[in-house]
């Protein structure tokens, strides 16, 4: 339904939004980006942006917990502000990840996280995910591992 | 209208830039490895393609996203590929954004290399996948210059990039983490194929194929010959796929002819037909060979002659087998060791 454009403009409709991009995550270039970036240089924001999503997504265990698992989204807390970092999932090759800054004393986290997936959903065409159930089970195989070790 | 400016060896980086800035509608055709060409809108850059990378419909059709029956007619209707299927329901307008992006970046980094090369201006003419998005020329350009850079800090050989790939045999470290892109490349790096040929076949997007290449190579993980030697090439596939098949069928024609030959002892008959079946003359022999030995064996159980008729026509591939099929097997081997200690070092893990 929404193009890369639309999409970014519905992100920084989200309450407390301050910038928002699309960002390549293989090359840090932002396919798309609208708002304020968090430096002087956009440039090294997203270049960040991608290194930290290719650390999550390659080298920490986070993305383990279970086979079929994967990272969805990241996000930075600083004393100023929420950044969202959502992978959008699409089905032919593209790595691609949705990057939206939120003032900390305007933004709500919660909302601002559901409302980001749904565009990443509906940018990626993908349908709505089934993400509730087993992120869950998931959770709880947690406890049983650690305490494996 | 044709402009042409095919005398001598530009950078066309420059050409485009010039394009670009009068404004011009058209193609501009870049010779050379790999070559390509780049569409322009009014100064905009709005497809590019290049045989070194998957285009749109590859993208789309290899990852499994649309069925080809889908892609192939929309392509053939001669209007714009892109909003048509938009408008067909068979994608979101972000997906063909993000795909057709995606396929310009790509292709943009292979057709606009620094090296000069042969260029040719088509004014007027369009790409079919149609207006979809429009890139700016500059910008286009100075990311092509960062992505290059990126590729020589992951690894400053240029190696695999036009090399044959094979996986190195022995891991260079005892454990590894590899990521699933990097799973997909090194299980097909089979000695023949190239990082292009990965990317088409894989579906994957050439620079990312080629960064996650890159990585890989600097770990030691795949080596890369030079593009040279085609000898062993066309080997492979064509004494491959016969034989099974025709062990399958040949085998329940056996047992078949084997219980015929048993109740009416007319070995002589099934003689003829397993000449006239296989069309071979060692074949025959061998076959009627089995066939006698079944009619001998006919009062006992059926099963056993059957068996035997069933072992036999696999000989007859064997034959083939001598002249020029080893790369497959060497392929095989390597695969199986290379997955065996990929997955015991997962497990360490």
């Amino acid at each position: 339904m929404s193009g890369i454009d639309d999409c970014l403009t519905r992100a920084m409709a989200i309450h407390g939004a301050i910038g928002a991009s699309l960002i390549d995550h293989t090359t840090g270039f932002a396919v798309g980006a609208v708002g304020r970036a968090p430096t002087d240089d956009p440039d090294a924001t997203w270049a960040g942006t991608a290194e930290i999503v290719n650390v999550a997504v390659t080298g920490a265990p986070f993305a383990s917990a279970r086979p079929g698992d994967r990272v969805e989204d990241v996000i930075i807390t600083t004393l100023d502000g929420y950044h969202l970092i959502q992978q959008v999932h699409t089905v032919f090759d593209s790595r691609l990840v949705l990057y939206l800054w939120l003032d900390r004393t305007q933004g709500n986290l919660a909302m601002a996280r559901r409302q980001l997936r749904q565009l990443a959903d509906g940018l990626s065409g993908a349908p709505a995910a089934p993400a509730a159930v087993p992120a869950a089970r998931a959770l709880a195989a947690v406890p049983v591992t650690s305490a494996g070790r | 209208m044709k402009t042409a400016r095919t005398g001598r060896a530009v950078p066309p980086r420059r050409t485009l830039t010039q394009l670009a800035g009068a404004g011009e509608t058209g193609a501009l055709y870049v010779e050379g490895e790999p070559g390509g060409i780049v569409y322009l809108t009014d100064g905009w850059v709005s497809y590019v393609e290049s045989p070194a990378s998957p285009g749109v419909g590859e993208l789309l059709t290899t990852s499994g996203r649309l069925p080809e029956v889908v892609w192939a007619p929309a392509l053939a209707s001669g209007d714009e590929v892109g909003p048509l299927l938009v408008a067909q329901g068979h994608l979101t307008q972000g997906e063909l954004e993000l795909c057709t992006l995606g396929a310009i970046y790509d292709a943009a980094f292979f057709v606009l290399s620094p090296a000069p090369a042969r260029v040719r201006f088509e004014a007027g003419e369009r790409h079919s996948v149609g207006q979809v998005c429009q890139v700016d020329a500059a910008v286009l350009g100075r990311e092509l210059t960062r992505r290059r850079k990126l590729l020589d800090d992951v690894h400053p050989s240029s190696d695999v990039d036009t090399g044959r790939l094979r996986a190195t045999p022995r891991a260079p470290t005892p454990r590894l983490v590899i990521t699933a892109p990097q799973w997909e490349l090194i299980v097909h790096c089979d000695g023949r194929r190239t990082a292009t040929d990965l990317a088409r076949l894989l579906g994957r997007a050439g620079y990312t194929t080629l960064l996650e290449l890159r990585r890989l190579a600097a770990a030691g993980l795949i080596a890369a010959t030079p593009p040279e030697e085609p000898a062993d090439e066309p080997a492979g596939d064509p004494p491959e796929d016969p034989s099974p098949n025709g062990d399958a069928v040949g085998s329940e024609k056996a047992v078949g002819r084997a219980t015929v030959a048993a109740k009416a002892g007319a070995a002589a008959k099934s003689q003829t037909r397993a000449a006239r079946d296989k069309g071979n003359g060692a074949a025959a022999s061998r076959r009627s060979g089995g066939g006698r030995r079944a009619v001998a064996a006919a009062p006992a159980t059926s099963g056993r002659p059957a068996q035997a008729d069933a072992r036999l026509p696999r000989r007859t591939p064997g034959e083939q087998l001598s002249g020029p099929d080893p790369p497959p097997a060497y392929r095989d081997e390597l695969d199986e060791a290379l997955l065996t200690r990929i997955r015991s070092g997962l497990e360490a893990l």
